[in-house]
């Protein structure tokens, strides 16, 4: 291994940065690309095609703020770049031309300049309000370095971690790890170090490592956005993580949704083999590595790990109990360990700052940051990180900016699909493992789910609970059957049909998939029932008693109407009412048949603000559909 | 030692808590799991408390432990298992479950059919292993509380044998455990996921598509009523049960029948066979009851009056076929004795062709088994296989000659699955219709696989020790064909063992058999097996009948116990004695009907060298009689002494010889012809099995066994 690789990076990274042409990055993630970033980059090489044609365009991973997509950065020569978001073809032309020829900065809207301090009267965009509260550690990269660059991955200190790590015995890797506390970013927590004591112990021949980015949960990110943005940061754990466990091979368990991704790490790989970072004799050591990409089908249940495990083997991705434990028998029956993209993408950090060092941030019994991602009905949603015991409120009301609309914050829920649901009341909660456990959630792999006051929590326990049955794999039968016999009821209750015992029977039945089931899906599974249970017990006794959805959400349980006095009759909703059940004449009140309404609430939406004249209301006890 | 209940009871290592407390005598309720079957965890009703583990692991995939302590029957315990036995239940039709009247069903019925509702278990064929019935009744369940979520599958019935309802399956994956890892054919799995997950093949093509074989493996372990066997499936409760030995093929496994009103109604598998281990193959496991209740069995005996054959009673025909046979000399007189009769009438047979007729020519009629039991004897003193089918647990490397496994024996792939798993490589020479490539490391299946064979032999041969120069010159004129150095090089040193099957018939079968016991099966480590095509040849044989001489052409008196068609043109008399009718009645003077297999009692010999008893579960139609009865008759009417059951025990088996001499290539006389073998693979009796069976008919001509 040449030296030279992090000095010709620093060079290479440092003529980026010094350049003396423009150079405009543009967040082309799979989110940025979600919001349109190919068309704005297409725009961007156009207008620069009349600007500068010398200047230089890079893509770059996400940042970060989702709500503030497609970002673009202006980079003039000899000053810092400037973040603008929320652009499009149209828009990204003017900020062009105005910050490249017309020396107009546009500053009302300049989100910030990437560099410490402010610049031209800009600030800092690491002041910015959504990314101040951040530590950002594992995410250091995402949005700064092109990531089929491995230059600049060199330049920013790209595998020193692993440089001393392979200067240092495994025992003493296993030993800095142990040191920094890190725990599985994949859900459960589990201390990675003692993980790979297993292994390193467990006799068996070759050993496995498998990097598990099979990301299923609806709504999570974090390790797309990491593959994408900066992916030798995970193949550097990787390695590292290989040579403490003694493993000679590695297998990326990404599904296959994630093209770019996959894109990204098969050009990863390709240029650690010619950096001879892979292969044989990895850095002129004596470890042997090689890491092979398998694609999942997708289904959420191959995220556990002896699912992932038969679904490499090319059998059904179904769990199986444990023991044994795939550290003592894992893929092809030898010792495996399985970690997650973010626990690897750790890694580095932890090997390049010490263990010790790494540890100084986070709770007492979590070190270290989290990413999260943080949606729902917050204003700036997006990819966050923040060290562990942050309180709930800091990230739904600092990061994010509060609740949307300013309506009420009802609830946070975490984990995915089958965390918990977590009241306003506890929003000072700082979140760790523990902690989060306690109130009935999960880590799971880091979805934030914000809920403000138009949330019906039973609805919710719904939405997720279907999920999680359609998905539950079908082997073990609390699970299989548990899920559904619940969401029956669950469906009972939306319709206003429901029993005075049915959350009796929820409670019983939830604790019965949690406590028989075979795998991690099926034991958290009930968590959405059992907290929404817990914290919004009301909610359900109004469905069942009263027939009332006080969020309006459970479609049964209220209806529109029209206030006549109000209603300016300006026909709006009448034409758009999808099964004309509106009636009335212009300029007259108007009036909902509720015999043919479908309670699409478009005239909901519709009606103009100057009237609000459509409202929701509850049905009165005699109209509870059957 | 590991602690139950606050029993301390003893485990062997690798044994589960399940295991290890079932053999205490402690029950936990179980589903999924199965003695045969690697262990799953699905069902969730074995779950047990273990001091200092969290949570509740299940017993069936737990090892045990020293110092292990474990509850079974806590409150706690229970109660989660009622909870998750009545969401199970939720899902399966369930009255006949929790029907406070079912005992006065029960009586009559294995289910029963009294329950009003039609998703009731009046939808349940009448299996008698209903485990679910034992759970509950364990855990006290009486009372579900869920509606019945019937899921309306259509049931599926366009499959050979075997019909699958499952929407009465409550996926405990047995089936699929069995098929997949114990079977090693994977026709079936887990389908979807959640609330549609169901057993089904992949894209849900038939099971004929889908490889399956028909086994029946997965119906014998389902513990519902989900998947059950067409031609028995409303049949009841068997009235009797007898474990017997299944002489459908040379395997001999054995079998528990289940009879009812007289006649067999099925035939599973017995869990401890020693050649079967519990498997069982479609033979065996859906033919023997349509093959034996079918309308063609002989009922009457038959004499021929002036040109045709009228019923009589057993004196008359007894004494017409004694009259007959003695107006010839005994050196005119064959007799040919059916590979499927037992080796009590096989003894008898023997004793009246020689003491009686005064030297009849005796023969079996099956002639790859003859042929190979004959060369085997003179190749190392003792007719038949050198080791037992448990030989192939240990080997390291398997070499089947010329044989169609999966029709001719298809319970050995059983074996052949689990040798691969461990590591031993399985090397098949010859054409073959298994289409299974699991059990494959190297295939050869050109016309000319016995050259690659013959260079194998040379280049293993011409490595070995003095002595094999002789032998290894006369392979010369076989040049090494292609594979024959991979083969080799998997046999050498190798623990091994030979499958030798009829395939080898057209092409120089002694040859090949001499110089592949010369070469490798008289290496310390390796067995020859010989795979004897037709149920009792082997005790045949061992009664003495075989290789005394080749099946004349010129006989003038026939006395057969095979309808094979087969006959010497000029025979005068022929006395036929067969349970089935068969063209050969045409040709017969006298008929004598005689039992079947679920009828008959005596013993028979596996193609391993197990005697096994044969035990009746149901009589024969008619006035038909056991064989060894007709024989004795026979020898009474000929003026011998009535021989019994008793006198006509059989003498020690011949003890065989260490193997020391080498043979040169043809020392075993000229070759037989080459005939084809017969397009049907299985005969009972002479007969054609497919014939008889019409869903076997379906499955081979899919898999164009036969036309
Ligand atoms: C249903 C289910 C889905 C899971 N999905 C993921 C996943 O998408 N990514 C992941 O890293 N871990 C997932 N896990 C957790 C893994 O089983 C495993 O604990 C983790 O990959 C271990 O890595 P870590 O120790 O680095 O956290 C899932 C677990 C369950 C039960
Ligand atoms: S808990 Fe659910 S997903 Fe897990 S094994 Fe059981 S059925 Fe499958
Ligand atoms: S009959 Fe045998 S081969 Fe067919 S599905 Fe059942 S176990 Fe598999
Ligand atoms: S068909 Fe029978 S053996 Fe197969 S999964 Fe269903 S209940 Fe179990
Ligand atoms: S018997 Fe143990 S889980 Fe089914």
């Amino acid at each position: 291994m040449e030296a030279d690789y992090w000095k010709r990076g620093a060079e290479r990274w440092k003529a980026l940065l010094e350049s003396d042409v423009p150079v405009i990055y543009v967040g082309a993630a799979s989110c940025g690309r979600a919001a349109g970033a190919a068309k704005v980059e297409e725009a961007v090489r156009a207008k620069l095609g009349d600007l500068s044609p010398t200047a230089r365009v890079v893509e770059v991973g996400c940042i970060g703020p989702c709500c503030l997509e497609p970002l673009v950065y202006v980079q003039r020569p000899g000053k810092a770049p400037i973040v603008y978001g929320d652009q499009s073809p149209e828009t990204v032309a003017v900020v062009l031309e105005s910050v490249l020829s017309k020396g107009d900065l546009l500053m009302d809207k300049a989100l910030g300049v990437l560099s410490e301090g402010a610049q031209d009267g800009i600030p800092s965009f690491y002041e910015h309000p959504m990314l101040k509260p951040q530590t950002r550690l594992v995410l250091r990269n995402c949005g700064i370095i092109d990531p089929v660059e491995i230059d600049h991955y060199f330049a920013r200190e790209g595998y020193l971690g692993l440089k001393r790590a392979l200067s240092m015995s495994p025992e003493e890797v296993v030993e800095e790890v142990r040191a920094s506390g890190l725990r599985g970013r994949g859900g459960a927590g589990f201390p990675t170090s003692q993980k790979w004591t297993f292994c390193r112990k467990a006799q068996g021949d070759p050993k496995y490592l498998i990097c598990n980015a099979d990301e299923g949960d609806p709504g999570a990110f974090m390790n797309r956005s990491l593959l994408e943005g900066d992916p030798h940061a995970v193949l550097e754990g990787m390695l590292v993580a290989a040579y403490a466990i003694g493993a000679s091979h590695g297998y990326i368990y990404i599904r296959d949704e994630y093209p770019l991704a996959i894109e990204r790490l098969s050009h990863a790989l390709q240029r650690m083999r010619e950096h001879g970072l892979l292969g044989q004799k990895v850095m002129g050591t004596g470890f042997d590595f090689d890491i092979t990409i398998k694609r999942g089908a997708g289904a959420f249940v191959c995220g556990e790990e002896t699912a992932l495990m038969a679904s490499i083997e090319g059998r059904r991705g179904m769990p199986r109990p444990r023991p044994p434990f795939p550290a003592q028998k894992g893929l092809w029956g030898k010792p495996t360990v399985i970690n997650n993209v973010e626990t690897l993408g750790t890694l580095p950090n932890i090997m390049r700052m010490g263990g010790a060092a790494y540890a100084g941030r986070g709770s007492e019994k979590a070190k270290g940051t989290k990413t999260f991602s943080l949606v729902g009905k917050v204003k700036r949603t997006g990819l966050i990180e923040v060290p562990f015991g942050t309180p709930l409120r800091k990230i739904i009301f600092d990061i994010g900016g509060g609740i949307l609309n300013d309506r009420g914050f009802k609830a946070i829920q975490s984990g995915g699909p089958s965390g918990g649901c977590i009241p306003a009341s506890m929003v000072d909660l700082e979140v760790d493992y523990e902690r989060l456990t306690q109130a009935g959630s999960i880590m799971g792999s880091g979805g934030l789910v914000v809920m403000d006051e138009d949330t019906c929590m039973v609805d919710v326990a719904h939405y997720f609970l279907t999920f999680t049955q359609n998905e539950s794999c079908g082997k073990c039968s609390p699970c299989r059957i548990g899920t559904r016999r619940m969401l029956e009821i669950l469906e009972r209750i939306k319709k206003g049909v429901g029993e005075e015992q049915d959350m009796q029977r929820l409670t019983e039945i939830a604790q019965t998939v949690k406590d028989g089931s075979l795998c991690g899906l099926g034991q958290t599974a009930p968590n959405p029932v059992l907290t929404t249970l817990r914290y919004f017990h009301d909610e359900y006794e109004e469905h069942i008693r009263d027939g009332r959805c006080r969020a309006k959400v459970c479609k049964d349980l209220f209806h529109y109407e029209i206030d006549p006095e109000k209603c300016i009759g300006c026909q709006i909703c009448f034409k758009k009412c999808p099964v004309s059940a509106i009636s009335g004449k212009p300029k007259g009140a108007h009036t909902i048949d509720q015999a043919r309404c479908v309670k699409c609430g478009l005239c909901y939406q519709s009606c103009p603000p100057k009237a609000k004249a459509v409202k929701r209301a509850d049905n009165g006890p005699d109209e509870v559909k059957g | 030692m590991i602690t139950i209940d606050g029993k301390v009871v003893p485990f062997r290592p690798g044994q589960t808590v399940l295991e290890a407390a079932t053999e205490a005598g402690i029950y936990i309720p179980t589903l999924c799991s199965h003695p045969h079957l690697p262990p799953f965890g699905a069902c969730r009703l074995c779950l047990v408390q273990i001091e200092n583990v969290r949570g509740l692991p299940p017993a069936c995939t737990t090892p045990a432990a020293d110092d292990m302590v474990v509850r079974t029957d806590t409150e706690d315990i229970q109660r989660l298992r009622r909870s998750i036995l009545r969401l199970i239940l939720s899902e399966h039709p369930n009255s006949c479950i929790v029907c406070g009247e079912r005992e006065l069903c029960e009586k009559y019925n294995v289910c029963p059919t009294k329950a009003g509702r039609v998703t009731g278990c009046n939808l349940c064929p009448a299996k008698e292993r209903c485990e679910l019935r034992r759970v509950a009744d364990y855990l006290k369940v009486d009372d579900v509380g869920y509606l019945l979520d019937y899921h309306n599958y259509p049931l599926e019935r366009d499959d050979p044998f075997f019909e699958r309802d499952y929407n009465v399956c409550i996926l405990c994956g047995r089936c699929v455990r069995v098929c997949e890892e114990i079977r090693g054919v994977g026709a079936i799995a887990f389908t979807k996921r959640g609330h549609g997950t169901k057993v089904g093949t992949s894209f849900g093509i038939s099971h004929l598509d889908g490889g399956c074989q028909f086994c029946g493996a997965c119906v014998d372990v389902c513990p519902t009523g989900a998947l059950s066997a067409r031609a028995t499936k409303w049949h009841g409760k068997p009235e009797k049960k007898a474990r017997t030995a299944c002489t459908l093929c040379g395997v001999g496994c054995a079998i528990e029948l289940q009879g009812r009103w007289d006649r067999v109604m099925d035939a599973i598998p017995h869990m401890d066979g020693p050649t079967n281990q519990g498997q069982g193959c479609v033979l065996g496991r859906f033919c023997i009851p349509p093959l034996f209740n079918s309308k063609d069995r002989l009922k009457y005996p038959l004499v021929r009056k002036e040109g045709s054959l009228v019923p009589v009673d057993w004196d008359e025909a007894i004494a017409e076929a004694a009259k007959g046979l003695k107006r010839y000399e005994p050196g005119d007189v064959d007799i040919l004795v059916s590979p499927n009769v037992t080796n009590e009438t096989a003894r008898m047979l023997h004793r009246l062709s020689k003491d009686i007729l005064g030297g009849a020519r005796i023969e079996l009629d099956s002639q790859f088994d003859s042929l190979a039991l004959a060369a085997s004897r003179s190749l190392t003193g003792c007719a038949g296989s050198t080791g037992e089918l448990s030989a192939i647990d240990r080997a390291d490397a398997v070499l089947v000659v010329g044989a169609d496994i999966c029709l001719t024996h298809p319970v050995l792939r059983v074996r052949l699955n689990r040798a691969r798993a461990r590591g031993a490589k399985i090397i098949w020479l010859g054409p073959t219709r298994d289409p299974n490539d699991r059990l494959v490391d190297i295939l050869v299946p050109e016309a000319n696989y016995l050259e690659v064979l013959a260079g194998t032999l040379k280049r293993l041969a011409s490595s070995a020790k003095e002595g094999f120069d002789a032998l290894s010159g006369s392979l010369d004129g076989f040049t090494g064909f292609k594979g024959a150095a991979d083969i080799s090089e998997a046999l050498r040193g190798k623990r091994a063992v030979a499958l030798v099957g009829r395939g080898i018939m057209p092409h120089r079968p002694k040859a090949t058999l001499t110089a592949l016991w010369d070469i490798l099966v008289s290496t310390e480590n390796t067995s020859g097996l010989l795979l004897l095509i037709e149920g009792n040849s082997q005790g045949i044989c061992d009664a003495g009948i075989v290789g005394e001489n080749d099946v004349r052409r010129d006989a003038k008196a026939l006395y057969v116990t095979s309808s094979r068609a087969e006959m010497p043109e000029g025979a005068e008399f022929v006395v036929l004695q067969a349970p089935f009718s068969s063209k050969l009645v045409e040709r017969a003077d006298v008929v004598f009907p005689s039992l079947g297999l679920p009828e008959e009692s005596g013993t028979t010999t596996s193609m391993d060298g197990h005697v096994q008893e044969v035990r009746p579960v149901s009589k024969g139609p008619g006035m038909a009689l056991a064989d060894a009865e007709i024989v004795s008759r026979l020898v009474a009417g000929l003026g011998g002494k009535k021989l019994d059951m008793t006198t006509a025990q059989l003498g020690p088996r011949p003890v065989r010889q260490p193997l020391s001499r080498l043979y040169p290539l043809g020392v075993l006389g000229p070759e037989p012809s080459a005939s084809p073998a017969p397009a049907s693979p299985n005969f009972y009796r002479g007969t054609d099995i497919a014939e008889k069976v019409a869903d076997l008919t379906v499955y081979y001509r899919y898999r164009g066994v036969i036309p």
